[in-house]
């Protein structure tokens, strides 16, 4: 059994591995949704642009559609479907993420881009869940396995990632109730009666509300950070520092963050998805928790102020503060650069600076490595963005040479 | 000015208050025994006078729930033998009434913690009312897009009947701009009152046209139930609102 080295690696021997995977269950989702409003969108469509005489053929292809349509989403339960069996293999856990080789091979497979969190739910079995929020079953048949393992996962300083499946509820029920009701009190008799506008409008308000349904029941993704939370719904994405929330509640499977300007952030996840939720919880519960109790920035942390300069300008001024020749003008300490860096409570703007003043001070792979850490804790897109930004760059290596 | 705060309970309390007084002045003036065809009949008719009965003297939603569905059936059973009966407003109202009945009102006279605990989410049954705010003036939307409406024509003999008889001014240019203007606020009512700083000037907006509608057209019932669902959205929404009713509670719950 592998323990944890310097590099971060870990890695270990599984008598079991199975991968999950979504894309196919996704496709037959998005195939019963398409089934099941298929004769309907149809309808509606000729209504609005040619005109609508009810076809004899209509109601077999509806029922046949709608048939299709269940067939589809009761497909997507299948475990077949669910799971990809990898059998016995080696695993290895690190910075780079996931990877399998399964017995009789030498070469390593990557199955993840990172390890977002895991848990043991039957002894001597491990659950690993990736950034993607695919989960991975680890059969171990030792419990001294799976601790080391989840320690090893737990260990790292890294934001906590999750990605909920869909509740679907929502979206049954809309469309269940938008089907049903076009069904009786529409294509039956009055579509035909109805004049092109008319149709038109039913069609958008129809859109529109498959639309809403569609997007308040698409599984939310909550990013746990040490700065913050992210929640992210389709394509929106919104940052919330631990300043802008005021309580945080959980029930079983609803998470809500009231927030400071009287708004309410609301996660409501399946019943599978409880344990991610409940994780994701207390995770934030702790993390708001050590914010609170943060260091404040120093007292000179203003003279890390980018003040509207240059990225090259800003960097020389970092430098004269860090690290001038004459002591008294040293005024920025390495250890007051890493602690702003590390202060998950430090403004974006600070954090940035502490961490290209640390690529200037002190240039080799520790303060690039802390940088990372630094990174990979922060819920904001932005500020890791950045941070890694500073910690790829060539351009430090002049001063470090100075 | 925004809407006047309601606590959910105060909300809902009203709008009982209010479905009530209409449940007896639009259905029980209409409904007696002499209409029972069948044993099933009287007991329908018994039953409706039973659950407006609780509905109006007590506080149990089941008497909210009862009464809806008695209306419904009543809608359906006695709607050919009285015209006053199958209106639109009758099945509306049944409807609000089933949704309010999924807000609980109990414990608004003795607001202690162990029968009046905080709620942190919006009341479903208000929610509903919202809902079918929104859905009523979509379909009175789908409704008015016909080329009669759209027109002005359908106004126009609305007002030939209603106010001017053959006497009508030569008004039509502002007939066509009254059906348009209509067709426009009900469409921004149905989407818009769900944003919320569009809400203070759309509610006054809907609340100006349904006392239009009350005094210009014969739909009073109709524009008093309309409004009564304005009150749902006078309910909590906010994290904030929200906050300050658990406060209440727990000041009067000492």
């Amino acid at each position: 059994m592998g323990e944890p080295s310097r590099d971060d690696v870990f890695e270990l021997r599984a008598r079991g591995v199975r991968v999950e995977q979504r894309r196919v269950r996704e496709a037959m989702a998005w195939l019963a949704f398409a089934l099941a409003m298929g004769p309907l969108i149809y309808a509606l469509l000729v209504a609005s642009f040619v005109g609508w005489q009810r076809p004899e053929w209509f109601y077999a292809m509806a029922w046949t559609s709608w048939g299709a349509a269940v067939v589809a989403a009761l497909a997507t339960r299948l475990q077949a479907l669910r799971y990809v069996d990898w059998g016995a293999c080696d695993v290895r856990v690190s910075e780079a993420g996931l990877a399998l080789r399964p017995n009789g091979r030498d070469e390593w497979t990557d199955v993840g881009r990172s390890v977002a969190w895991a848990e043991s739910r039957l002894p001597g079995t491990a659950h690993l869940h990736l950034d993607d929020g695919r989960e991975v079953e680890l059969s171990l048949h030792e419990p001294r396995k799976t601790n080391a393992l989840l320690a090893a996962v737990h260990a790292r300083p890294r934001r906590l990632v999750t990605r909920f499946r869909a509740t679907g509820r929502g979206a049954r029920l809309g469309i269940t109730a938008v089907s049903l009701h076009v069904l009786i009190s529409q294509l039956v008799g009055k579509l035909s009666v109805m004049t092109h506008l008319q149709a038109l409008f039913t069609l958008s308000s129809c859109l529109g509300v498959i639309a809403i349904v569609r997007w308040r029941s698409l599984p939310p993704r909550l990013d746990v950070g040490n700065d913050g939370i992210k929640i992210r719904r389709h394509r929106v994405r919104r940052f919330i520092s631990f300043d802008a929330i005021e309580e945080v509640h959980f029930d079983k499977t609803v998470l809500t963050v009231d927030l400071k300007d009287d708004t309410v952030e609301r996660i409501e996840v399946s019943q599978e998805n409880a344990a991610e939720l409940r994780a994701a919880y207390h995770r934030l519960v702790d993390a708001k928790k050590t914010y609170a109790h943060a260091m404040g920035e120093p007292a000179r942390v203003a003279l890390l102020d980018r003040g509207g300069r240059s990225m090259a300008d800003w960097r020389d001024a970092l430098a004269k503060h860090v690290v001038g020749g004459d002591f008294r003008r040293s005024s920025l300490s390495v250890d007051d650069v890493e602690a702003i860096l590390a202060a998950p409570n430090a403004s974006a703007e600070h954090r940035i600076g502490a961490a290209m003043a640390m690529r200037i001070a002190d240039d080799d792979d520790d303060a690039v490595r802390r940088i990372r850490i630094a990174a990979e804790s922060s819920a904001d897109d932005d500020l890791r963005e950045a941070l890694l930004e500073v910690a790829a760059s060539e351009a430090y290596d002049q001063h470090a040479a100075r | 000015m925004t809407l006047p705060p309601l606590t959910s309970r105060q909300a809902v309390l009203g709008l009982r208050f209010g479905f009530a007084l209409i449940a007896w002045s639009q259905v029980g003036g209409h409904l007696h025994l002499g209409m029972a065809r069948s044993p099933w009949h009287a007991a329908l008719i018994v039953a409706f006078y039973i659950m407006a009965t609780g509905l109006s003297l007590t506080w149990g939603r089941t008497w909210s729930v009862g009464t809806g569905i008695a209306l419904a059936l009543v809608y359906h059973v006695f709607g050919d033998h009285d015209g006053a009966l199958q209106r639109h407003q009758v099945w509306l109202l049944a409807s609000s009434l089933v949704w309010l009945g999924l807000s609980p009102v109990e414990g608004w006279r003795s607001p202690t913690a162990a029968s009046w605990p905080p709620r942190r989410e919006t009341d479903p049954g208000l929610r509903l009312l919202r809902v079918q705010l929104s859905v009523l003036y979509a379909f009175g939307v789908l409704h008015k897009l016909t080329p009669a409406f759209l027109s002005g024509d359908r106004l126009e003999a609305i007002a030939v009947e209603q106010w001017f008889g053959s006497d009508l001014p030569s008004l039509h240019v502002g007939f066509v701009a009254a059906a348009w203007a209509t067709v426009g606020i009900e469409l921004a009512l149905a989407v818009g009152l769900w944003h919320r700083s569009l809400r203070p000037f759309l509610a006054r907006l809907g609340l100006l046209l349904h006392v239009g509608f009350a005094v210009l057209l014969p739909v009073q019932t109709f524009s008093v139930l309309a409004l009564l669902h304005y009150v749902a959205w006078c309910a909590p929404t906010t994290a904030k609102r929200r906050r300050e009713e658990q406060a209440l509670t727990r000041a009067w719950a000492g």
